[in-house]
């Protein structure tokens, strides 16, 4: 494999690469950042990167690169602490390891990645031509939309071929065509079903929503029973997110992360649109059943408490702690849900630097 | 006594009456404050230490020993005692072994005070919901050291006040934690300033009700005064206001540099009032290095 080690670090750069060339792999070295930015316009397999200082930016950059088959990005770094491992995985890294490398270790992980690789690299290199797919949706990865701010981020995580399984799937059970399109946000949806998924272990809340408008109900509960109600719709729904969660715990498992799904529950309206509105990065699209569209949205949300600087709280965050000023006097308690004013207020009267722990999915 | 100095006796007289006349009715404000007198009988009782300590220091002939003797009656309070007088907060160079030693060191005025706080840090115990006891104590004894190191005159009277300026909020995080959560609330929500919010939902605030409380416990004037209006010193009545700014000052400054309050929590004008505009940016940089 083709492994780029990223470390401004020449010692540990020297180290790394020595480890990785003795393992009979190609390896390519950056110290700087400039130097590491130009490897990474090329085809890469593995990097391997110290994420302190710039290191966050550029495998947000590794993950950018959507022309060329899947990197897998592992991050060594000697002390993390949990925000900035975090940090790491959002911005699009595989694995984490703790320096200084040892040759087993390496050869381990090397393992791992040449095996996500070739799950993965096959399919997204020649995607099914019967299959469009969903222009959200870059060739490797997912592209996911944290929920509160818009901005797109590349995810190496989750829900790969989960559209392509879960179109599979429905096609198989309905004995119908399916193909994945985008997301048509402004579809009216009559029927809804959740799924809530989790990881206790990674400290991960998957949610997956379901729609369908009426007349497209109706026509797949004629098809699959010969006969409509909303009690059949219902019914239909709910096979489909039966099916859309064995979608997502595959898509899963290539990651290695093993998912518990619940019972789907039919959602009313108001519940639909509550139902995953906490999570931190967001697919959403189409599953087309012949003339039917299956709206889905997939939420992941992560169940840790998140430490966000200061600066940037913004509305809607739930303080995980009571937070207290340097009097010793309660600020703010656990709970709370904070509002322009409250974020404008402790963000004037907090000392720079402040960090707050903010209940996830809030 | 010429007739000038015995006009400037009146008049101060008169405008100590009118602050004691301006206390009572804050304190009767104090008093209104739905519940709290019921509660404070539920606060623990000053220790005889004190009261003793209170009475043998009206002798003028008292002697350092039997000084040492009434705080040493109780082991736990004369552990205290030694354990804040050799704490880094008095840098004091040797070691300090015996009550009549630190008697003897800070003086009679400053042992009765550790006695207080001893006694108020340590059998007060605030909901951990509304108050943090590290910090409170923390942030209490940094201003009250602050306030010593700026004063001219009258430094343990300074201390003192210092130390108890917040005393209100440690009795409403002892004895109204539920207020407390509320006035939290809505100082979060509003522009109003913290006292006005307490006010607002208690009909005092912590400074009036600490003063309330320092005056049922006999503390002098001085203290109870600078307590009652640490925040708005310019409504006070004070015929000598220097213990006032420099807890005034010490508060805010501390306030300012700590928790991010806004520089009008100093009011300057009463510091010019006071005589004291010009020792503003020296006390600035004390604070700053005191608080890294």
């Amino acid at each position: 494999m083709r492994v780029l080690v990223i470390d401004h670090d020449r010692n540990a750069l020297a180290h790394t690469a020595g480890l990785v060339r003795g393992l009979e792999h190609e390896v390519h070295t950056a110290s700087t950042d400039g130097d590491a930015r130009d490897k990474l316009a090329a085809p890469i397999d593995v990097v391997i990167i110290d994420p302190k200082g710039s290191g966050i930016e550029l495998i947000r950059q590794a993950r950018e690169h959507r022309g060329h088959p899947y990197t897998y990005v592992l991050v060594v770094s000697k002390q993390m602490r949990d925000d900035e491992l975090r940090d790491a995985y959002l911005a699009g890294c595989d694995g984490d390891v703790r320096a200084p490398l040892d040759v087993a270790d390496l050869r381990l992980r090397l393992a791992i990645a040449t095996r996500i690789r070739s799950a993965l690299v096959p399919a997204t290199a020649a995607p099914p031509k019967a299959t469009p797919k969903p222009a959200v949706r870059p060739p490797n990865g997912v592209v996911a939309k944290p929920a509160s701010s818009g901005e797109a981020v590349t995810r190496s995580v989750a829900w790969t071929g989960m559209a392509e399984t879960l179109a599979q799937a429905s096609s198989a059970f309905l004995t119908l065509p399916a193909t994945v399109a985008p997301a048509d946000h402004s579809a009216p949806v009559a029927f809804s079903s959740g799924i809530l998924l989790s990881n206790v272990e990674s400290e991960l809340e998957t949610r997956i929503t379901l729609g369908l408008d009426r007349r497209d109900a109706t026509a797949l509960a004629m098809h699959l029973f010969g006969e409509s109600s909303d009690e059949l719709s219902v019914d239909v729904l709910g096979e489909l997110a039966n099916i859309a969660m064995g979608a997502l715990k595959s898509s899963f498992s290539a990651e290695q992360i093993a998912f518990t799904g619940g019972l789907p529950k039919t959602l009313a309206p108001a519940d639909a649109a509550v139902f995953g509105a906490s999570a931190q990065f967001v697919e959403t699209f189409c599953v087309r059943l012949a003339d039917a569209r299956l709206h889905v949205r997939v939420g992941l949300a992560s169940t840790k408490n998140l430490v966000v600087d200061l600066m940037k709280l913004r509305e809607g965050m739930v303080l995980a702690k009571d937070l207290f000023n340097a009097r010793g006097m309660l600020v703010l308690p656990s709970g709370t849900r904070l509002s322009t004013t409250t974020t404008d207020k402790l963000q004037r009267s907090l000392p720079t630097g402040t960090t707050v722990e903010i209940a996830s999915g809030a | 006594m010429d007739r000038t100095r015995r006009i400037l006796t009146v008049a101060a007289d008169s405008l100590e009456d009118d602050g004691r006349a301006r206390l009572a009715r804050q304190f009767e404000r104090v008093a209104s404050i739905d519940g709290l007198v019921s509660r404070l009988k539920q606060l623990p009782s000053l220790p005889t230490s004190y009261d003793e300590l209170t009475r043998a220091l009206h002798d003028p002939d008292v002697h350092v020993q039997r000084l040492a003797g009434i705080i040493e009656r109780d082991p736990v309070l004369a552990l205290k005692v030694l354990q804040i007088t050799n704490s880094a907060f008095f840098g004091t160079a040797r070691r300090i072994s015996s009550i009549a030693d630190a008697i003897t060191r800070l003086g009679t005025t400053m042992v009765r005070t550790l006695v207080l706080t001893t006694f108020v840090f340590d059998r007060m115990a605030p909901s951990p919901r509304v108050m943090s006891s590290e910090q409170f104590q923390a942030a209490s004894l940094l201003v009250a050291r602050t306030a010593r190191r700026f004063a001219r005159a009258d430094a343990d009277a300074a201390f003192t006040a210092g130390l108890l300026a917040d005393i209100g909020k440690l009795v409403l995080a002892v004895l109204l934690p539920e207020k407390v959560l509320e006035i939290v609330h809505r100082i979060a929500e509003t522009n109003a300033s913290p006292e006005a919010v307490e006010v607002e939902i208690l009909g005092a605030s912590h400074a009036e009700l600490g003063a309330y409380l320092l005056d049922k416990w006999n503390l002098p004037f001085t203290v109870v005064q600078a307590v009652a209006h640490h925040h708005h010193p310019s409504i006070a009545f004070a015929a000598d206001p220097s213990v006032l700014a420099y807890v005034h000052a010490a508060d805010a400054l501390v306030g300012i540099e700590l928790c991010g309050d806004p520089e009008t929590r100093l009011d300057a004008g009463f510091l010019a009032s006071c005589g004291l505009m010009a020792e503003i940016p020296q006390w600035k940089s004390i604070v700053r290095g005191s608080s890294r």
